[in-house]
């Protein structure tokens, strides 16, 4: 074993420590601790949860990696991830937390009071909820062969493992706090690296870097970038449009809106939650383009590749090796580790708790006991279709997940919160169109090309995001309108309800 | 819900108020919880919020559902001119970056191709969330106005100073009824 397997293995036991400690068994009580808190944490405490929740596999490793392989493609993840919450805070956030449900579930029952809506939305949660755990076991998987070692099955396990036993013991409260916590870690697991980093390239210059405009060159066509700008301008748009689209329709960051006390604070947790994203990705675009530079020469893009097939998402694992030698070579490479596996930690723990409050609701009728049996399925299921398919780019993989829940989940969000005259049957057609459309279009763009960066025609298959999200909109509208069916006839009662703030007293007449 | 109640009421204080009659029990019946659908707002209100809507519903319902609609145009047309706005403008400026020779264009070193994506936008998303925050509090603002009614203050730091003032302020432990 060398000196950095032991380094990467020790850092990865102490975050899986930590976590379990924090999340160990807790103060909850009742089925309300175990779903949303009973709703007491405090809007600087939620943001930071929501963005150790929301900041997985594909924003710590799969980010610096597409940039590292397709250029300035690669930038435009951060910006949509991030300007996804903005589009979270104008239009969500404050409505949803009124809106007093648990779950995306809750939310539709509430609106169309409909027992095949509900089936519907239970269906593409899960689904969505199940799709964006495989990556993250992925990200474990590779995280943990290519720095410690380990066989390729150890990382998903022991991930599903400390998930598992925090969720059933702790619930959300105590997940609350670990994702929280894991902010923090994440931004100092890839913050001390970068400074490090800058410093041995920019001032201690001990390194021969190549030919600095190698790094700005758009797309090395040796790393699969096309150096064609209209498809990469599409692409990107594409890419934009399912990532600001797509958080709404995410189980697990939704679910967190429900803790905040009231509307306002909602939308107080979305605004330091955006600051702090922003933080955040700062770090993985540096540390992508300083790989870029690092790695810009076909000849080292040659080697990058030879040492495993997902070399990409490896880079920024890779880059303190590169950059320095020895102890602090090691020690960069563990750190970087250990933030990763916590990222994979709190997207999955958030993942499960959403998923298996959402099956428990539907299935097991709301227990504590249920919430435990969905806990265990909505782990399970993943692992095993995880060990069963391919190995897709990360940050691809999880662009996939948002192009599907922009084009099921997140019209009929939007037009249930903003438009009176939605119904359930164009919310129902709306979210099958936009599920079957984005679906099949990946599947079969993935099937048919290698990759999910893809020119032409294929391109359309593989991020749909740019037809489908307006497909599912149009659905919704059409059927809405020329459909046999009317508004729910509480309609007005609910819009009441979502968009007023809430009321103390009543002012004495002037 | 209330029905149930008053219904319930007048029983129990008879049964009080003669214990002599206790052996001519009516029949048994069996009880069972409420048949009827909970409303919208006993399913999902709590008991305070539940009072102060009932507080305020009756005063005058037209006016209210004005109030709202009104409420809602203007937090949707804040949130579309925000977010629609910032799309076309993230569009236009890539669009820029490629058809035309700005994006070779360097800063610091940095070619804007670059620059503007990686990091150019985020400022711009800060500022428009803070912006948005503001405007929104300010419209729930001038929407309680109308109504005579004060926000809660739980965060809001938009002028707590006038909802203590109106506030009647029940000192504590008195129980003030309502």
């Amino acid at each position: 074993m060398t000196g950095e397997q032991i380094a990467v293995l020790a850092a990865v036991a102490l975050v899986c420590a930590v976590t379990l400690l924090l999340g160990g068994p807790g103060f909850s009580r009742s089925t309300g601790d175990f779903f949303v808190a009973s709703r007491r944490v405090p809007p600087w405490m939620n943001a930071s949860a929501i963005a150790g929740e929301f900041l997985s596999a594909a924003s710590f490793l799969g980010v610096a990696g597409l940039i590292l392989a397709h250029g300035t493609y690669g930038l435009w993840f951060p910006v949509g991830y991030t300007a996804g919450f903005l589009i979270v805070l104008l239009f969500m956030a404050a409505p949803l937390r009124r809106s007093g449900a648990y779950t995306i579930p809750d939310f539709v029952v509430l609106r169309f009071r409909s027992a095949m809506m509900r089936r519907m939305t239970v269906l593409v949660v899960v689904a969505a909820g199940w799709l964006y755990i495989v990556p993250q076991l992925h990200g474990a998987s590779i995280a943990l062969s290519a720095t410690g070692g380990a066989p390729g099955w150890v990382g998903p396990l022991l991930v599903a493992l400390v998930v598992l036993f925090v969720v059933l013991t702790g619930g959300m409260r105590s997940v609350t706090l670990a994702q929280a916590v894991q902010y923090w870690v994440k931004l100092t697991a890839l913050l001390v690296p970068t400074v490090f980093i800058l410093l041995q390239v920019g001032f201690w210059e001990r390194l021969e870097l190549p030919e600095f405009h190698g790094a700005w060159s758009a797309g090395l066509a040796t790393l699969g970038g096309t150096g064609d700008q209209w498809g990469d301008f599409s692409r990107s748009l594409s890419v934009l449009v399912a990532l600001m689209m797509g958080t709404l329709g995410l189980p697990h960051v939704l679910v967190r809106f429900y803790t905040n006390p009231d509307g306002a604070a909602a939308r107080r947790t979305t605004t330091f939650l955006l600051g702090l994203l922003v933080l955040f990705y700062l770090l993985p675009v540096l540390l992508g383009v300083i790989a870029r530079m690092v790695w810009g020469t076909t000849a080292a893009a040659g080697e990058l590749a030879g040492t495993g097939g997902l070399s990409h998402d490896t880079a920024i694992l890779r880059l303190p090796a590169a950059v320095f030698d020895g102890l602090a070579s090691d020690l960069l490479t563990a750190l970087i580790a250990g933030g990763a596996f916590a990222a994979f930690l709190s997207t999955t723990s958030g993942l499960v708790v959403s998923v298996s409050g959402v099956l428990s609701q539907e299935f097991f009728s709301g227990t504590v006991r249920g919430f435990r049996l969905g806990a265990l399925l909505a782990i399970t299921v993943p692992l095993v279709v995880g060990s069963a398919t391919s190995e897709l780019a990360l940050a691809g993989a999880v662009a996939m997940v948002f192009t599907f829940t922009a084009s099921a989940l997140a019209p009929v969000m939007l037009l249930g919160v903003w438009w009176r005259g939605l119904t359930a049957q164009g919310a129902f057609w709306g979210m099958a169109a936009g599920a079957v459309s984005s679906l099949a279009a990946q599947v079969l763009g993935l099937s048919l090309g290698e990759g999910p960066v893809q020119d032409g025609p294929l391109q359309l298959l593989v991020s749909p995001a740019l037809w489908c999200v307006p497909l599912a909109f149009a659905v919704t509208v059409l059927v809405s309108r020329f459909g046999a069916g009317q508004p729910p006839s509480h309609t007005e009662a609910v819009m009441a309800l979502l968009h007023t703030p809430e009321i103390v007293a009543a002012r004495p007449s002037r | 819900m209330s029905d149930t109640d008053s219904a319930a009421h007048p029983a129990a204080a008879d049964s009080a108020a003669h214990p002599a009659a206790a052996p001519s029990f009516p029949p048994r019946t069996a009880v069972r919880g409420p048949q009827a659908e909970p409303t919208v707002r006993e399913a999902l209100l709590t008991r305070s919020q539940a009072a102060d809507h009932a507080r305020t519903a009756g005063a005058d319902s037209d006016q209210r559902a004005q109030a709202v609609r009104g409420l809602m145009r203007a937090q949707l047309r804040l949130a579309l001119i925000l977010g629609v706005g910032f799309f076309c403008a993230v569009v236009l400026i890539s669009l820029l970056l490629v058809t035309t020779g700005f994006g070779s264009l360097t800063l610091w070193g940095v070619p804007l191709a670059w620059a503007v994506p990686g990091v150019g936008f985020f400022p711009v998303l800060l500022v428009l969330a803070g912006l948005f925050r503001r405007r929104a509090e300010l419209n729930e603002q001038r929407w309680a106005e109308v109504l005579g009614l004060s926000l809660q203050s739980s965060v809001s730091t938009a002028a707590p100073q006038a909802a203590l003032k109106t506030t009647p302020n029940p000192r504590p432990g008195s129980g003030a009824p309502r």
